[in-house]
């Protein structure tokens, strides 16, 4: 599908969320060329969405808040670029990527911005569940084991300091304290680390 | 803390042998080994501040050997980590890494920076035993084989493996292994080396810029001016170099090392009770009272008690007296040596029997701790206390050992990791921590006269602490500091190793301690003879008198305490023992001399570590801010009956 098309049918669901009609934000030619490909339809004078028009869009928006929550929280972009990022990411991510990005994410359900992020199939395994595979070291559990994925911290230091103690992406963990002072092991080191800097390790949780 | 940093290029050997190594491996126990000399040991990383060095002897050749500050990388964090590295850069025929055998990829990742730099290698696993302890077994034929250098194991505390090490020097060789990076990092790497070596363009892409310094040095001005704009410092590539030594780390490590399932030991368990807050801090507590117990009341108490009051007051000053009064006939000189401020009576009397059983009994309490591997355990329980002043954990070493004495507490706050953190802890130091002696001599005073008065003291005292440190964070630049530290094995200290610290300890303080007594005494002297002593007293009335309402000799005492600080308070003791001073005044004077300006030699190593400015800066905030904090005590004890 084009990207334009794509576009407009994000703009589509954003109107409907803030129950604002259609016709208000879009031209007159893109209704017409929404109509033709099957995805908008006139009924008793009013526009709204055809089903595949709805799941295209859902899926559009979906994809599009995932990745504003996946540069914001992991890459800690911020501010205005974050949205224009975003658009452009929408249109290239496929299916399991998507899953994967969610779940990488913890099945977020908000985007940074506040608005509803539409559930994917992989959300609803995991409503009850609600169990994230990578975490923070202030996340997890004392006694919990797991792997570095990665250390998220735009400070040199801290990041040279945590890995030339070993814990460098694929480290194997355990948690044995949070309070007062987090302290891991790792091989048969242990290390006491403060709550900034553990919030800024993610760990995927290694099954017992 | 000895301090061993002369010119080490003065030594005329042919070669020169650098041990380095993570911290807390042994590396100091090896040195003294390898030397016969004695370098600090404890259980506590970052412990080598100094670089200490000796000669040892290798296959009947004379080698110079240096010990090196502990680092975990070879991208220098600290000062002491930028000092390791400028060592391994400069000097070094033959690098001896230590490391602990239990902690086998951590030691790999250093070896696999080191080997970067393609000089002859050795690879001492050491703390053998504790590996086997866990059920590790450690491949060592294989390891050797895959590195290309000698691996050789020792416990080097019990001297095992230490004749293995002697002969593996002579014969080290270059490494063979070479770490091969992704695509993207060679070409980086096969750029930057058309200018410059390999160890420093890995350096310079893993975003170390510090090593601009010696690219410019080595190659000119030039080639460093290009290789900072030709190679943009990519934080994904420091990111990828630093993996890819993880991961072949790791591979080595799983190729060698077989491990056997232990059970927990009871040392363990032990450790993580002094971690948990709820069993951790009654044993802090307990900690605390069993060293005020041992301190203030062994050392302070019974202690100085029998040696000044039965040794020098019965036995030595009245017969030294006679002594000199029947031999030296001059008024003058008898007066110098054994009058009010005699050098025998005053000087020699104090530095011996009051501050130095409070100092020895504070060094042996202290290097306890330090070597059992609490200290890091006091560090991670107070962390979040510190960092409401702008400092971290690891400022707990420092503030403890200001306790002993604040001028090696000073030198010890290199370990810290960024200047603000430096300079505050420098100015708690010389404000509000007394130094064991001059505690000692406090707790002498204030005990007798009651609870509430030790109380309002250390209290008001500890108060001023907190808002200097507080406004202090505010004020100065920076971010909060991070608190990242390895916590050791707690291990049972050895004695031997106890009582050479606390030997050498005292060693270092009576050297600096009974000069400076001396020459206090003398210019205390001078001032009272020339009767100079009297126009200060005149000249800081409106200030002693008028703004702390004390009585004007306790001018005396305030120069005494620039002096030495325990010598301040030491003659706050006679005058108070006098019946000189109110309570109230004892409080004042208590309190004045504790904030006051730090002593002579505390001053000169502050100038020394943060440069006159800054000295400047510190000083005069202190001195004004003890007299204006002594100024609002008063009035308010006035208000309180």
């Amino acid at each position: 599908m084009e990207e334009k098309i794509e576009e407009i049918l994000e703009k589509i669901w954003m109107l409907m969320e803030d129950e604002r009609d259609i016709r208000d934000e879009l031209t007159e030619q893109d209704i017409q060329e929404l109509v033709e490909s099957g995805l908008l339809e006139e009924k008793n004078g009013t526009i709204t969405l055809t089903t595949s028009g709805y799941e295209e869009a859902r899926r559009m928006v979906r994809n599009h808040r995932l990745a504003e929550r996946l540069f914001h929280d992991v890459l800690e972009i911020k501010g205005e670029s974050l949205h224009g990022h975003a658009c452009i990411m929408e249109h290239a991510i496929a299916k399991e990527v998507e899953e994967a990005i969610c779940t990488l994410l913890g099945h977020p359900r908000l985007c940074p911005h506040g608005r509803a992020i539409p559930p994917g199939d992989c959300c609803k395994l995991h409503r009850k569940v609600i169990e994230r595979i990578v975490l923070t070291l202030k996340e997890m559990e004392n006694g919990e084991r797991g792997r570095v994925s990665y250390i998220l911290t735009k400070k040199f230091p801290r990041m040279h300091k945590l890995m030339s103690l070993g814990l460098v992406p694929g480290a194997e963990i355990e948690l044995i304290q949070k309070k007062p002072t987090f302290v891991i092991k790792l091989e048969e080191t242990q290390i006491a680390i403060d709550d900034e800097v553990a919030g800024n390790i993610y760990v995927r949780r290694v099954p017992e | 803390m000895e301090c061993h940093s002369a010119d080490i290029k003065s030594i005329s050997t042919n070669k020169t042998i650098l041990l380095v190594g993570n911290p807390n491996v042994g590396k100091s126990v090896i040195f003294s080994l390898l030397t016969g000399k004695y370098a600090t040991v404890s259980n506590y990383p970052g412990t080598t501040v100094e670089i200490s060095h000796g000669i040892g002897e290798i296959d009947g050749e004379d080698m110079t050997i240096i010990d090196t500050p502990g680092t975990n990388s070879l991208l220098p964090t600290s000062e002491d980590e930028r000092i390791t590295r400028d060592l391994l850069l400069n000097q070094g025929d033959v690098i001896v890494q230590v490391g602990d055998a239990k902690n086998l990829k951590r030691t790999l990742m250093l070896t696999l920076q080191l080997v970067e730099l393609g000089k002859p290698m050795v690879l001492v696993l050491n703390i053998f035993d504790e590996a086997e302890k866990i059920g590790m077994k450690i491949d060592i034929e294989k390891l050797s084989t895959i590195l290309g250098i000698k691996v050789i194991r020792t416990v080097a505390i019990k001297k095992v493996g230490i004749e293995e090490l002697i002969t593996a020097i002579s014969r080290a060789k270059k490494p063979e292994i070479r770490l091969r990076f992704t695509k993207e990092v060679e070409r980086y790497l096969s750029e930057a080396t058309r200018y410059v070596d390999r160890f420093c363009a890995l350096s310079f892409l893993r975003g170390d810029e510090t090593i601009l310094d010696y690219i410019t040095q080595k190659y000119g001005e030039g080639v460093a001016k290009l290789i900072k704009e030709k190679l943009k410092l990519d934080p994904l590539i420091s990111q990828y170099i630093q993996r890819e030594i993880a991961e072949k780390a790791r591979k080595i490590t799983s190729l060698v090392v077989k491990r056997s399932l232990k059970s927990i030991t009871y040392m363990e368990l032990f450790s993580r009770m002094t971690i948990r807050i709820s069993t951790g801090i009654p044993i802090l507590l307990l900690v605390l009272y069993l060293t005020y117990l041992f301190v203030g009341k062994f050392g302070a108490g019974v202690l100085v008690d029998f040696i000044e009051n039965v040794i020098f007051n019965e036995y030595l000053n009245p017969f030294l007296k006679d002594l000199i009064i029947t031999y030296l006939p001059i008024p003058l000189l008898q007066e110098l040596f054994v009058g009010e401020f005699g050098i025998i009576t005053l000087a020699l009397t104090y530095a011996i029997a009051i501050i130095f059983p409070i100092v020895t009994t504070f060094f042996i309490a202290f290097s306890i701790m330090e070597d059992s591997g609490y200290l890091p355990r006091l560090a991670m329980l107070l962390d979040r206390v510190f960092k409401k002043v702008g400092l971290s954990g690891k400022a707990v070493l420092p503030m403890v050992l200001g306790l002993g004495c604040d001028t090696m507490a000073t030198i010890t706050t290199r370990t810290l990791e960024t200047k603000r953190e430096r300079i505050i802890a420098t100015t708690l130091l010389a404000l509000g921590v007394p130094c064991s002696a001059q505690l000692g001599v406090l707790l002498a005073i204030l005990v007798p006269i009651g609870p509430k008065a030790l109380f309002s003291v250390f209290g008001f005292v500890f108060l001023q602490m907190v808002i200097v440190g507080v406004l202090a964070s505010k004020i100065l630049p920076g971010d909060r500091p991070d608190f990242i530290l390895e916590l050791p094995p707690l291990r049972i200290p050895r004695l031997k190793n106890i009582l050479y610290k606390v030997y050498f300890r005292l060693k270092w303080y009576i050297i600096e301690v009974i000069p400076l007594f001396i020459l206090g005494t003398l210019i205390l002297f001078t001032l009272d003879k020339t009767g100079l002593l009297l126009k200060l007293q005149n000249v800081s009335r409106p200030l002693v008198e008028g703004l702390l309402f004390l009585p004007p000799e306790t001018t005396n005492i305030f120069i005494m305490g620039f002096l030495r600080r325990d010598y301040g308070a030491a003659g706050l003791y006679s005058m108070a023992s006098e019946g000189l001073l109110t309570i109230n005044q004892i409080i004042v004077g208590a309190v004045v001399i504790t904030l006051f300006v730090p002593c002579i030699a505390n001053l000169l190593v502050i100038i020394k570590e943060r440069g006159g400015k800054t000295a400047a800066a510190i000083v005069l905030f202190v001195f004004t801010y003890a007299f204006l904090a002594g100024g609002v005590l008063t009035r308010l004890l006035t208000l309180i009956p």
